[in-house]
């Protein structure tokens, strides 16, 4: 029903808006108004509210593609500055809450059960697995930009409701994951070659130390895979064995708990569904009806 | 630097007093002079602030009355004219009507509201001759002149945070059979000039017809782009008669209960409508802070349009005569003190939190409308949503 209608977002504006509220909300309590952290979520509530706000008065494809690409700026904004900001709401890291899951299924760590296939050959090749997130999601942005607005708003409205959860996730179960909270699981160390090296590089030099719960890598790579799959059954293959390899990179590498995996993947299942049911409702009403918009304009 | 001046006082006037200022059909606007607009003159001198935004290098003709004061001249600037009402020395209006001829033959762009003074009511005043007689006179010249109408139609031109949509109409034909004695010519370009300007414009039979014709305007406003003018201009010739009985209706059962309206209109929030109150809950106590760290300003502007105005139509002109100076002395006076004796970036926020207030404040009201209505009259929701479905269905939509 349109009628006598309020209010219209995509569902990550609710969902990523959540996260930063939420989090503001707590830093507030936590260290005060005037703490850098604090300021900086207040900055990008705002901004996200002016960018929606903005566009919704008028709607172009410059105040579309602006109020979409606010969310990777904002996602980057608060993943590099997670670490203090989680830890002054949350001051204990919770790996044994994590790890006590495996201990209850497998007697320790999954990561610590697959000690025995380690090899360097797997260790090379899951890195590569691993360390192709960042250049798919890249690439998955550039494409899906390049099909239009209306994918390219589907796809960041399932991305980023997934990142808005995740980032919570984060924010209330921060941990460290396996390789930094239990070290002495392992027995035998992880070695290979110069994937090996950068991929270790990139996650030491990249993680901002409380990323684990839920696994994003699962969560994200799951949701573009099946993305593809619904729109670009080329890519779906291409992706595919990379993508498998990333899952298992994930407990072999010893990021992640068997429980930030599967939660990832529900995550990225609940994404999906969010993606294709409202990907596109705030627009719908007005791209009905673009003759009308012609002749109008907002001073 | 004077017209930069009224530019820049002109802007702030209307930015700081309406939420949304919308142009339609704005490339009818002549990019190049000698044009005469004639405007539809509805608000006071509110309108003069909202056309300048729409034509920012046109000279208004006004009346010597807004000249009078140094205080009034802060405000207004134009060609200034006595009319027979101003009970003014009206020796010097040759010289203004040369000087507005004068304009128009260098190219320059004139803007003239034909009622003479402005009015909110069902139709518009009848139009004086002057600007047909300036626009025959410029043509005799054998300047190649534009004649542009404009109309404007407020949602609630008094309301604080209303919206505004301004109409550019099609420029008027300035052909003239050769044959025509001057009376004749005359007469022909007052004939042109009153069917461009109702062409803007919306008459209706009473004030009641208007009344439910605005409220019903606004409401095929929400939730879709359908522009607040076009749905008016078609329930000029009447509401149609189902669409009024529904209304009446719904009317009838909203006097029973407590319901709350926004601009005339029930609001009701539509499907899962659990962020309504979460919104509300975030932006109600920012607009609450923010009217309540400028009450002063806010207050004397009240005052002013209480105890000033004589007519609705005079309303905010009296609100922001009195309020924005203030305003903007006091917004002075805090920033610096804030900044000098706490820090700037107390500076910053009450800017910041003065800033979102403003543009919150109509959502806000309409959420604090729609979700007490939802809550306390949730049983007329389905009505109200059935109506809306009714009433899109039966206006145009472009």
């Amino acid at each position: 029903m349109n009628g006598f209608r309020i209010a219209k977002l995509l569902p990550h504006e609710w969902f990523f808006g959540a996260f930063l509220l939420v989090q503001w909300v707590r830093l507030v309590m936590a260290v005060g108004p005037l703490d850098r952290d604090t300021l900086l979520y207040f900055v990008l509530l705002w901004v996200n509210i002016l960018s929606v706000t903005w566009c919704r008065r008028h709607e172009t494809n410059l105040r579309w593609q602006l109020r979409l690409w606010f969310y990777p700026v904002a996602m980057n904004a608060v993943f590099f500055t997670m670490n203090s900001a989680v830890l002054k709401v949350t001051p204990h890291k919770r790996d044994d809450v994590l790890a006590s899951l495996d201990y209850a299924l497998f007697g320790m760590t999954l990561s610590a059960r697959m000690q025995p296939i380690a090899t360097p050959v797997l260790t090379e090749f899951l890195s590569f697995c691993y360390v192709l997130f960042f250049p798919y999601l890249l690439f998955s942005w550039v494409y899906y930009a390049r099909r239009g607005l209306p994918l390219l708003r589907k796809l960041m409205a399932g991305l980023f409701t997934i990142y808005g959860l995740g980032f919570l996730g984060y924010s209330l179960v921060p941990a460290g994951g396996p390789y930094l909270a239990l070290p002495e699981e392992f027995t035998i160390p992880l070695t290979g070659w110069a994937i090996t090296k950068l991929n270790a590089f990139v996650v030491t030099q990249g993680s901002n130390g409380v990323d684990v719960f839920p696994s994003m890598h699962c969560a994200i790579s799951c949701f573009l895979l099946f993305f593809d799959r619904q729109h670009t059954r080329w890519r779906y293959w291409l992706y595919l064995a990379p993508c498998v390899g990333l899952w298992l990179a994930t407990i072999y590498l010893r990021y992640h708990y068997f429980v930030d995996v599967v939660v990832g993947f529900a995550l990225a299942a609940f994404g999906l569904w969010i993606a294709n049911r409202g990907g596109n409702g705030a627009a719908k009403s007005r791209e009905n009806q673009p003759a009308t918009l012609q002749s109008v304009t907002e001073l | 630097m004077n017209h930069l001046w009224y530019r820049c006082w002109h802007w702030l006037c209307a930015r700081i007093y309406f939420e949304r200022i919308t142009v339609l059909h704005l490339k009818r606007r002549s990019e190049r002079g000698p044009v005469l607009y004639v405007a539809l003159h509805r608000n006071g001198a509110v309108d003069g602030f909202i056309y300048r935004l729409v034509v920012p290098e046109g000279v208004f003709l006004i009346s010597t009355q807004l000249r009078r004061s140094f205080f009034a001249r802060l405000f207004f600037s134009g060609i200034a004219i006595a009319r027979k009402r101003d009970e003014e020395d009206r020796g010097q209006n040759d010289a203004a009507l040369r000087q507005c001829a004068e304009l128009l033959a260098s190219g320059g762009e004139l803007i003239v509201f034909p009622e003479g003074t402005s009015s909110l009511g069902p139709r518009h005043l009848p139009f004086k001759g002057g600007a047909a007689s300036l626009a025959l006179d410029t043509l005799g010249r054998g300047v190649s002149l534009q004649i542009v109408p404009l109309g404007i139609h407020y949602e609630r031109a008094w309301a604080f945070r209303s919206k505004v949509e301004v109409v550019v109409g099609e420029p008027i034909s300035t052909e003239l059979p050769a044959n025509l004695s001057e009376l004749s010519r005359l007469r022909e370009m007052k004939r042109r000039i009153t069917v461009a300007l109702e062409s803007v414009g919306t008459n209706f039979p009473s004030a009641e017809v208007q009344e439910t014709a605005e409220q019903l305007a606004y409401a095929a406003t929400l939730g879709t782009p359908r522009r607040y003018f076009t749905s008016l201009k078609a329930l000029e010739v009447g509401v149609p008669e189902p669409l009024l009985a529904r209304w009446n209706e719904l009317a009838g059962r909203l006097a029973t209960r407590r319901a709350l309206l926004h601009q005339g209109v029930p609001l009701f929030p539509v499907g899962t409508w659990l962020h309504c109150p979460l919104l509300l809950f975030v932006l109600g106590p920012v607009v609450l802070a923010g009217a309540l760290v400028n009450l002063p300003p806010m207050l004397a502007g009240w005052a002013a349009g209480r105890r000033f105005a004589d007519e609705l139509n005079v309303v905010a002109l009296w609100r922001i005569l009195v309020g924005l100076p203030l305003f903007v002395i006091w917004f002075g006076v805090v920033t610096m003190v804030l900044g000098l004796a706490a820090s700037w970036w107390w500076a910053l926020g009450y800017t910041l939190l003065t800033l979102v207030a403003l543009k919150s404040l109509h959502r806000v009201k309409k959420l604090a409308v729609g979700v007490w209505n939802g809550l306390a009259n949730r049983s007329l929701a389905s009505r109200a949503h059935e109506f809306h479905r009714l009433l899109l269905e039966t206006l145009p939509s472009a």
